[in-house]
């Protein structure tokens, strides 16, 4: 699934990241442990938080995800969505709960 | 201890129950033929050093063993022409290759022989085991998790199962000094660029890449942010080497399970401190070092084998 996608099915907006249409992820991950995340050995996979600190960041990085999403309307601090640019991970922003995200992204395909 | 205590000893404890004879045994092993002559095994038995050789038919299935003092009766009657076959022992006590290392003491223990061969369901020599190879087992697997508190200090003494080459020449270093967590994690993205340098495969950069962002975290949470992360790259080995000034792991047992953790509600509020980092750790390095203890300096060294993908 592209980016411009996900964008478009959780009505989310960019907050770090540019060509959203040539990433693409086949599969998320939502967790709020980062620890959690970290277990999960996968590149391609889009992750889905509630959290906005450096770390979330710092995990995508590690595991080389391309793109996070966070939810709840969550604001990005300035200093995380630079360290996004910096380290090119694309950083997504709905106001949708993990939830309903979670189930609007695999209602369309996007597994887990 | 005698050797009947230490097999309950195990038992009792689960010690060692990742070793099985297979993994004990060594796979190098001389065999004959019923047919070959008592003296081919005399001569194997001195050139070699070993003290008995089993013997297999065509197929491989053990049928026999000839020890050294069934050599010594062959000698003394004359006999070194004739086949194995008239001189072996046929009632041979073997092991299974899933047999547990407790199975192969209580054999040591029953029947005081020197070595067992080690047979597949089907009947198959696969290797032996000699009381050195069970030796060799437990050493090898202190070092794949070696883990270090007061108690084993005051049974090994002081030797450490650490990497001397840290001192002398580490390929990359990074002071760890985090207030908050605001740069936690820098460490360990910079050491990811490095690998990412030195032509290692992306998954075991990966691996090492994980580990080294948990131990970083673990410093930056539970020992004040003051810390080392060092690493050496060479030769398709990967060992990064994470130390602090304490307090130290008090009960490193407890702290590599999954789900423990002493951390704080604020620390667990930024998505760490659910008790995974260590046993992510031990799930994604090669081998494992922590050498801790309350109120003291911990150091934590993983290595990451390239071969190993």
């Amino acid at each position: 699934m592209k980016l411009t996608e996900v964008l478009e099915i959780t009505g989310a907006t960019c907050v770090a990241g540019e060509h959203l249409d040539t990433v693409e992820v086949n599969h998320a991950f939502a967790s709020d442990l980062m620890s959690d995340v970290l277990a999960m050995s996968r590149s391609d996979t889009l992750l889905i938080t509630g959290l906005t600190t450096p770390q979330i960041i710092r995990t995508a990085q590690m595991l080389d995800l391309p793109a996070i999403l966070v939810v709840r309307g969550k604001e990005v601090p300035q200093d995380v969505a630079d360290l996004a640019r910096t380290t090119g991970v694309v950083v997504l922003a709905t106001r949708d709960i993990m939830y309903v995200a979670s189930g609007k992204l695999y209602a369309r395909g996007l597994s887990g | 201890m005698s050797l009947e205590q230490s097999v309950e000893a195990l038992r009792y404890l689960g010690l060692f129950s990742n070793l099985d004879a297979s993994s004990v045994m060594s796979t190098a092993v001389y065999a004959l033929h019923p047919e070959d002559r008592v003296a081919a095994a005399r001569i194997l038995m001195r050139e070699n050093s070993i003290s008995g050789v089993p013997i297999v038919d065509a197929d491989f299935r053990l049928v026999g063993i000839i020890s050294v003092s069934k050599i010594i009766e062959a000698l003394a009657d004359g006999r070194l022409a004739d086949s194995v076959d008239s001189v072996m022992t046929r009632d041979v006590v073997a092991l299974r290759a899933h047999d547990s290392l407790e199975t192969i003491l209580s054999c040591f223990q029953r029947f005081k022989f020197g070595r067992f061969p080690v047979v597949e369901e089907d009947g198959k020599l696969v290797g032996m085991i000699t009381d050195t190879d069970v030796l060799s087992a437990i050493v090898r697997s202190f070092y794949s998790v070696y883990v270090h508190d007061q108690r084993r200090m005051m049974t090994l003494g002081s030797f450490s199962a650490l990497s001397e080459e840290f001192e002398k020449s580490a390929d990359f270093v990074y002071d760890i000094s985090c207030i908050g967590l605001e740069n936690a994690g820098e460490g360990s993205a910079r050491l990811k660029a490095f690998l990412q340098t030195k032509g290692f495969g992306e998954s075991v950069v990966r691996r090492a890449s994980v580990c080294a962002y948990e131990a970083e975290m673990n410093v930056c949470i539970h020992a004040g942010g003051q810390g080392s992360l060092r690493a050496i790259a060479r030769n398709g080995e990967i060992i990064v080497r994470v130390e602090d000034e304490g307090p130290g792991i008090e009960n490193i047992d407890l702290a590599m399970k999954e789900g423990w953790s002493t951390a704080t509600d604020a620390i667990r509020e930024m998505g760490f401190g659910a008790g995974m980092g260590l046993a992510n750790i031990r799930r994604f390095s090669d081998h494992l070092v922590i050498i801790s203890g309350k109120d003291k300096p911990t150091k934590l060294e993983m290595i990451f084998l390239a071969g190993k993908e």
